[in-house]
C-alpha cells in the first residue's frame, strides 16, 4: 500500500501540474474540465470556491445556482473530509510545503521540530482571521463591490496564471508577485505564513471543518503516547506537520487549522499508534 | 482606450457585471477566437475579468461564452442583442467619406451584415442602432477609423449622409456614375445625381493617381 503522504504527494503534484495542462487544453477548445480555482466545471458538475461564491452571491444579491452549487460542492467535500483542499489539492500549498521544508533543512535550528514557533494560532488567532474575512466579504457585499477576496486566493492565481498565458500570452503580473511575495516572506520566517494567517479562503472550508458532527479529524490517544513528556522523539508527529502544528492538540483546537493531511499519523504509526485519522467527533473534545 | 473595457456579449450592465464576475476565465476559455482576454493588469476592480480587445481579435458573434458563465455575469443571448456596445465611425478618416477609394470592407464584414451597418447612397457606411458592438469591422477597418465603445458612452449620434456635403471633398465625380449604376443595380439605394461636373481637382488617392499617371 502507498504510504499516505506519498499518495497526498501525488495528488499535489497532478494538480498543479493538471492545472498548466488544463489551462492548455482549454485554449485548444477543450472545454470538458474548464475554469479555475475559483470557480471550474468538471463535465458539467460546477465546482466554486465556497467564498468567491459568497462575496458574488453578497455583492450582486443573487444566488447564481451553478456557483452556488458548486459552492456547495466543496463545502461538503469539507464537511465530510475536512481541508482535504489544502493539503492534498492546493498547489500553493504544495510550493509552500516545498519551500518550508527546505527552509526548515538549511536551519535545522528554526523550527525544525522545536514547537517553540509551531504552537497552532489557537481559537483566538483563528478567529482574527475568520473575521477579518468575514467583515470583507460583509464589506464587498454591502458596498457591491467585485469579489476582491479572490485576488487573495493564490491557488486561484496559480491557474489564472497558467489561463492568461495560454490564452492570451499575457503574464498575470499581480498573482506572480503575490505569489512570490509570499511564498519569500515564508522561506524568510521558515513559517507557513500565508496558509495559516492570511488566506481567506480556508476560512469556510475551516470552519465546516470543525462544525461538522461527523467529518475526518486527527484523532489523539493520549494514553498511548509513547513520547513522553520532553523524552526522546517528543516532537514527532509536530516536526511531522507540515503547517507547524502540535497534532497533540487534537479535540483541543487543532480543528482550527488542521487541513487532515495526515501526516503526524503516518509518523505516529511506529509510536503507539496515539494520533489516527477518524471520523466524528473528537472524544477528548 | 475608453475607461470601459468592451464586455463578451450577454453582458450584465456596468457596476452588476463587476459584482457577478468570479474571475474564473471559462468565459474565454469557452472562446474559439480567444477574442475574450483576461484582464491581466494590477487595477484590482478590473484584473480578471473578461474583455474584448476588438483592434486584437473581434467577437464573431458565435455565442459560445454566456451559456459558460457559471454566474450570470454573461447570460446566454441571441447574437442581435449581444449588447457590448456599438461601432462609430470616424468620417473625417473613412475612405469613402474623404473619397479616397470606395472600401465596403467594414459592411462587408459585419456579423449582422446590412443591419446594424448600411450603406448610405450606396456607398457611404453608416453604424444603425442594431450595432451590438462586436467590434469586428473596427478590427477589418484598413483606415482604423472605426471604434467601438461600450454601452453607455457618450456618442454624438451619426447626422445623415449629406451627399451636397461630400461632394465638395469627395472623389466621387462623374467618371464614377457607372461604379454608382452598378451598385444601384445591385439592390443598393441610388445616390442622388448631385455631383458637380466642373470640379477641377480631386481629393484623396484617386486625385494623386490621377496625377502620377496623367503627369
Amino acid at each position: 500500500m502507498i504510504a499516505l503522504k506519498t499518495s497526498r504527494r501525488l495528488s499535489q503534484f497532478a494538480v498543479a501540474l493538471g492545472f498548466p495542462v488544463l489551462a492548455w487544453a482549454n485554449a485548444h477548445n477543450w472545454e470538458q474540465v474548464a475554469g479555475n480555482f475559483l470557480s471550474f466545471t468538471f463535465y458539467g458538475l460546477p465546482v466554486s470556491d465556497p467564498l468567491a461564491a459568497l462575496q458574488v452571491c453578497l455583492s450582486a444579491w443573487d444566488a447564481p445556482w451553478r456557483l452556488a452549487l458548486g459552492g456547495a460542492v466543496t463545502l461538503a467535500i469539507a464537511l465530510v473530509l475536512g481541508t482535504v483542499f489544502c493539503s492534498w489539492a492546493c498547489p500553493f500549498g504544495l510550493l509552500s510545503e516545498l519551500v518550508h521544508g527546505f527552509s526548515r533543512r538549511q536551519r535545522p535550528d528554526a523550527g525544525g521540530g522545536a514547537a517553540v514557533s509551531s504552537r497552532p494560532m489557537g481559537a483566538p488567532g483563528w478567529r482574527r482571521k475568520g473575521a477579518a474575512t468575514l467583515a470583507g466579504a460583509g464589506m464587498i457585499g454591502g458596498l457591491g463591490l467585485p469579489p476582491l477576496l479572490n485576488h487573495l486566493s493564490l491557488p486561484g492565481w496559480y491557474s489564472r496564471i497558467f489561463q492568461t498565458w495560454f490564452n492570451q500570452h499575457e503574464a498575470a503580473l499581480m498573482g506572480l508577485i503575490l505569489v512570490a511575495l509570499a511564498l519569500g516572506a515564508e522561506a524568510y520566517s521558515g513559517r507557513r505564513l500565508w496558509c495559516r494567517y492570511v488566506c481567506p479562503q480556508s476560512v469556510l472550508l475551516n470552519l465546516v471543518h470543525r462544525l461538522s458532527p461527523f467529518g475526518l479529524r486527527v484523532r489523539f490517544d493520549a494514553s498511548r503516547c509513547q513520547c513522553g513528556k520532553g523524552g526522546r522523539g517528543a516532537d514527532t508527529c509536530a516536526s511531522a506537520c507540515t503547517l507547524g502544528l502540535n497534532p497533540k492538540m487534537a479535540g483541543r483546537g487543532l480543528e482550527w487549522e488542521c487541513s487532515t493531511c495526515g501526516d503526524c499519523t503516518q509518523a505516529c504509526k511506529a509510536r503507539g499508534k496515539a494520533l489516527t485519522l477518524g471520523f466524528g467527533p473528537n472524544k477528548s473534545a | 482606450m475608453p475607461s470601459t473595457p468592451l464586455r463578451p456579449p450577454g453582458a450584465a450592465p456596468g457596476g452588476r457585471f463587476l459584482s457577478l464576475c468570479v474571475h474564473c476565465g471559462q468565459c474565454a476559455e469557452a472562446c474559439p477566437f480567444s477574442s475574450i482576454v483576461l484582464d491581466a493588469g494590477l487595477n484590482p476592480l478590473e484584473t480578471g475579468t473578461p474583455k474584448v480587445l476588438p483592434k486584437r481579435m473581434p467577437c464573431w458573434l458565435c455565442m459560445r461564452c454566456g451559456p459558460a458563465c457559471p454566474t450570470g455575469a454573461l447570460e446566454p443571448v441571441e447574437k442581435t442583442k449581444a449588447g457590448m456596445g456599438t461601432a462609430v465611425i470616424d468620417r473625417k478618416r473613412c475612405f469613402t467619406y474623404i473619397g479616397s477609394i470606395i472600401c465596403r470592407t467594414c459592411f462587408e464584414k459585419c456579423p449582422l451584415k446590412a443591419r446594424a451597418i448600411e450603406l448610405e447612397l450606396a456607398l457611404y457606411p453608416v453604424i444603425t442602432k442594431e450595432c451590438v458592438g462586436c467590434g469586428v469591422c473596427e478590427n477589418v477597418c484598413p483606415a482604423q477609423c472605426i471604434d467601438t465603445l461600450p454601452p453607455g458612452s457618450a456618442i454624438t449620434p451619426e447626422e445623415p449622409v449629406d451627399p451636397s456635403q461630400l461632394d465638395k471633398k469627395a472623389a466621387w465625380g462623374p467618371e464614377c456614375a457607372p461604379v454608382r449604376g452598378a451598385l444601384a443595380e445591385a439592390g443598393a439605394k441610388p445616390r442622388p445625381e448631385t455631383a458637380d461636373p466642373s470640379r477641377p481637382e480631386r481629393a484623396g488617392i484617386l486625385g494623386l493617381m490621377g496625377k502620377v499617371f496623367s503627369g
